[in-house]
C-alpha cells in the first residue's frame, strides 16, 4: 500500500473512480432496497386479503359498510373488515412519482390477527377504540411532519394554496410506529368515526350531503378461511353479493409487484457502475505493472518469483477497491442520508441503506479489486525478467 | 570450486525467427570464488545479456551455466529464483531501489521473497553502516544522490550473504569521484569477504583497476587478461 501513498495524484484517481462507480451503486442500490422493501411489503399485504370496491365505479370511491353482512355470509369468508384510505398530504403525490403516498388509514384492530403485516409502537401507545381526535403515525411520515408524541397535528395536511374550503382537524399523536420499511411507515392511522367524518369531506359537495358517515368506507378486505383460494372466493363475492366488486389477489398484487421491473434497472445502473469502476481500477494497474516494469525485473532479480510480484499487485489493487469502495459507501449513504432529508419535506424519502447492501457492494468492490490485480497480475507473469531488468 | 561457470553459452534473441539477434555466442568463462572481474564492452557487446545468463534471469539458447556447482539447465524457474535470490546479488546502474521503500527496506526488500527475517533489521543497519550508509537509513531513494543510492543498493546485493554479486554499470550514472568511491567499495567487500564481483562496463578505465577483465566483442569473449592490480585508491584510477 506504500505504493498507493507515493503515487498521491494516480491514487486518488484511480479511489475516485472506484469511489464514483461504488457511490452510484449504492445510491441505486438504496433506492431498490427502499422500494424492495414497500412493494415486498405491499404484496405481502394484498397476497393475503380481497380488495373489495363498489361495483357501480363510484366516482367517489366509496363503498357502504352495509355490504359488510352480505360478505360475510359468503361461504369460506373468514371476516370482512372496512378499510378507509385518504391522501393525508393532497397536493404532494402528484409531485412525486415515487414511493408510497402518506396516506390516512383506518384498518379495523381485529385485522392484525389476519393480515401478513404487523405494527408495533416505537413510541406511545396504539389507538383505543372509541377515542376520536388521536392519532398514530408511522415512522416516516412522523419523521416528515417533524412530529412526536404528544404533539398535535391537522389532518389532513393542508397543501398550500388549497381551496378556501378545505376542511381539516386537529389530531393528537398518541403514538409512532416502529419502522417497517413499507406501507406502514407512511400512514396516519385514525379511528373509524374520524376516519369516515373525513372520508365524507373528502367527497364532492354534491354527493357528501347524501351519505350516511357511518356506513362509509373506502373499501372492504376480506380475509379467507384457512386453505380457501382466495381468487376464487373474489369471484364468488363478485357474482354473488350484488353491487360490489372484489379484486383478486393475484390481480392486485401484479399491479403492486413493480421491484422485477425496478430491480432490473437498478441491477443495469450497478452492473454499469461495477463496469465503469472496473475499468478505472484495472486500466490503472495494467498501467502500473507497465509503468513499473523495471521494478518487476528488480524484485525478480531479488529472487521474487513472478507470483510473489503478481501477489502485490492483487493486494494492491484490492486495497485501492477496497479504499475507493469504503469511500463511495461513506459518500453515498451520506448523499442519501442528505438527500432524503431534503426530499422529506416533499414525501421523497426514497433511499434505504441496508446492512445487506454494505456487505453487496464492499463484495463487489472486493471483486473488481481482485479482478483488476489478477488481470496486472497475468501481465505480470507475462513479463520477460530479461526485458524487465533492462527497463531499470 | 567456481563460484559460476559457462560453458558454450549463446543466447539468440527471436530464435527462428526473422530479425532474429545473436546476443551471445559460444562463450566459456569460470569465475572463481572472491575474484574481481570486470566484463568489457561496448554497447550490443553481449555484457548485460551475459550478465542476465549468469543472474539467471534468462536461459541461454544453448550451453550450460553452473552456479555453485550446479548445473542450472534442468532447474524450474521457481528454483532458478530460489538459487538467484540465495546465492546471487544484483547492483544495477540507475533505479535501483524501490522508491516508495526506504533505504533500510530496500536493504531488507530481498528478504520479502521467503527467506528466514531473524536479525534482519540489524544486519541491513550493519550493512548500511558497512557502505556508510547508517545516517540515511530512514531515507527514501529521492533523497539520495545517485552514489548514496548505489551505496544502499550494494548493501542490499550483500544482505543475504551471497557468493557472487553482478553489477550493471553501477558507476555509469555517477560522476568520477563517486564512481571511484563506488569501485573502491565493492573491492574493499571483495576484499574483506569471499564474494565475487562480476562487473558490467563500458568503461575500460573501470575494467583495468579489476583482477581480472573479459573484453566483449560482439557477443564472443575477445580476451581474458588477469590484471595486477594496486588497492583502489579514491579518484586515483583514472
Amino acid at each position: 500500500m506504500r505504493g498507493v501513498v507515493e503515487r498521491k495524484l494516480r491514487s486518488a484517481l484511480t479511489i475516485g473512480g472506484v469511489a464514483a462507480g461504488i457511490l452510484a451503486l449504492t445510491l441505486s442500490g438504496a433506492m431498490a432496497e427502499h422500494f424492495g422493501a414497500q412493494f415486498d411489503g405491499g404484496v405481502r399485504y394484498y397476497r393475503a386479503a380481497i380488495q373489495v370496491a363498489d361495483d357501480a365505479g363510484s366516482t367517489a370511491g366509496v363503498v357502504s359498510t352495509t355490504r359488510i353482512d352480505q360478505i360475510q355470509r359468503v361461504p369460506g369468508v373468514a371476516i370482512a373488515l372496512p378499510t378507509i384510505q385518504l391522501l393525508a398530504r393532497p397536493g404532494t403525490t402528484s409531485v412525486v412519482p415515487l414511493g408510497l403516498p402518506d396516506t390516512i388509514v383506518y384498518a379495523d384492530p381485529r385485522e392484525a390477527k389476519y393480515s401478513g403485516l404487523t405494527t408495533h409502537v416505537a413510541q406511545g401507545r396504539q389507538l383505543q377504540a372509541n377515542r376520536q381526535g388521536e392519532v398514530v403515525l408511522g415512522a416516516d411520515l412522523a419523521q416528515e411532519l417533524g412530529a412526536k408524541v404528544g404533539d398535535t397535528l391537522d389532518l389532513p395536511v393542508k397543501p398550500r394554496g388549497a381551496n378556501p374550503d378545505f376542511v381539516n382537524h386537529p389530531f393528537k399523536v398518541v403514538g409512532v410506529l416502529r419502522r417497517t420499511g413499507t406501507l406502514p411507515d407512511a400512514t396516519a392511522s385514525i379511528g373509524l368515526l374520524d376516519a369516515q367524518m373525513l372520508l365524507q369531506e373528502s367527497l364532492p359537495a354534491s354527493f357528501r350531503d347524501r351519505v350516511d358517515p357511518s356506513s362509509l368506507a373506502s373499501g372492504i378486505t376480506v380475509y379467507g378461511k384457512p386453505g380457501v383460494n382466495l381468487d376464487a372466493l373474489a369471484d364468488k363475492i363478485s357474482s354473488t353479493v350484488p353491487g360490489v366488486a372484489a379484486t383478486r389477489p393475484t390481480d392486485y398484487v401484479r399491479g403492486w409487484d413493480q421491484s422485477g421491473k425496478f430491480g432490473a434497472a437498478t441491477i443495469t445502473v450497478e452492473v454499469l457502475a461495477l463496469l465503469f469502476g472496473a475499468l478505472v481500477i484495472g486500466s490503472a494497474m495494467q498501467l502500473a505493472v507497465v509503468e513499473r516494469a523495471g521494478e518487476v525485473g528488480l524484485k525478480m532479480a531479488l529472487g521474487a518469483r513472478a507470483w510473489h510480484v503478481a501477489a502485490e499487485y492483487v493486494v494492491e489493487a484490492t486495497g485501492i477497491a477496497l479504499l475507493g469502495g469504503a469511500l463511495g459507501l461513506a459518500l453515498g449513504f451520506g448523499l442519501a442520508q442528505l438527500l432524503d432529508l431534503a426530499g422529506r419535506s416533499i414525501g421523497m424519502d426514497i433511499f434505504l441503506v441496508t446492512g445487506r447492501l454494505v456487505r453487496i457492494a464492499l463484495a463487489l468492490t472486493v471483486l473488481v479489486g481482485l479482478a483488476a490485480g489478477t488481470a496486472a497480475a497475468l501481465r505480470v507473469f507475462r513479463t520477460d525478467p530479461d526485458v524487465a531488468m533492462r527497463m531499470i | 570450486m567456481a563460484a559460476i561457470e559457462v560453458s558454450g553459452l549463446a543466447k539468440t534473441y527471436r530464435h527462428g525467427q526473422p530479425g532474429a539477434v545473436r546476443a551471445l555466442q559460444d562463450v566459456t568463462l569460470s569465475i572463481q570464488a572472491g575474484e574481481f572481474v570486470s566484463l568489457v564492452g561496448r554497447t550490443g557487446s553481449g555484457k548485460t545479456t551475459l550478465l542476465h545468463c549468469l543472474g539467471l534471469l534468462v536461459r541461454p539458447t544453448s550451453g550450460t551455466v553452473k552456479v555453485d556447482g550446479v548445473d542450472t539447465a534442468s532447474l524450474t524457474d521457481g528454483q532458478r529464483a530460489e538459487l538467484r535470490g540465495r546465492r546471487i546479488g544484483f547492483v544495477f546502474q540507475d533505479r535501483n531501489l524501490v522508491p516508495g521503500l526506504t533505504a533500510l527496506e530496500n536493504v531488507l526488500l530481498p528478504l520479502r521473497y521467503g527467506w528466514p527475517r531473524r536479525g534482519a533489521r540489524a544486519r541491513a543497519r550493519e550493512l548500511l553502516d558497512q557502505v556508510g550508509m547508517a545516517d540515511h537509513a530512514d531515507d527514501r531513494p529521492l533523497q539520495l544522490t545517485p552514489g548514496q543510492a548505489q551505496r544502499v543498493a550494494i548493501a542490499r546485493a550483500l544482505m543475504k550473504s551471497p557468493s557472487l554479486i553482478l553489477a550493471d554499470e553501477p558507476t555509469g550514472e555517477v560522476d568520477d569521484e563517486t564512481s571511484d568511491e563506488l569501485l573502491y567499495l565493492m573491492q574493499q567487500v571483495n576484499r574483506t569477504s569471499d564474494v565475487s564481483f562480476v562487473i558490467a562496463t563500458d568503461d575500460p578505465d573501470v575494467g583495468s583497476c579489476m583482477d581480472r577483465m573479459v573484453r566483449m566483442s560482439e557477443g564472443r569473449v575477445a580476451s581474458d587478461q588477469r590484471l595486477r592490480t594496486e588497492r583502489i585508491r579514491l579518484s586515483g584510477i583514472r
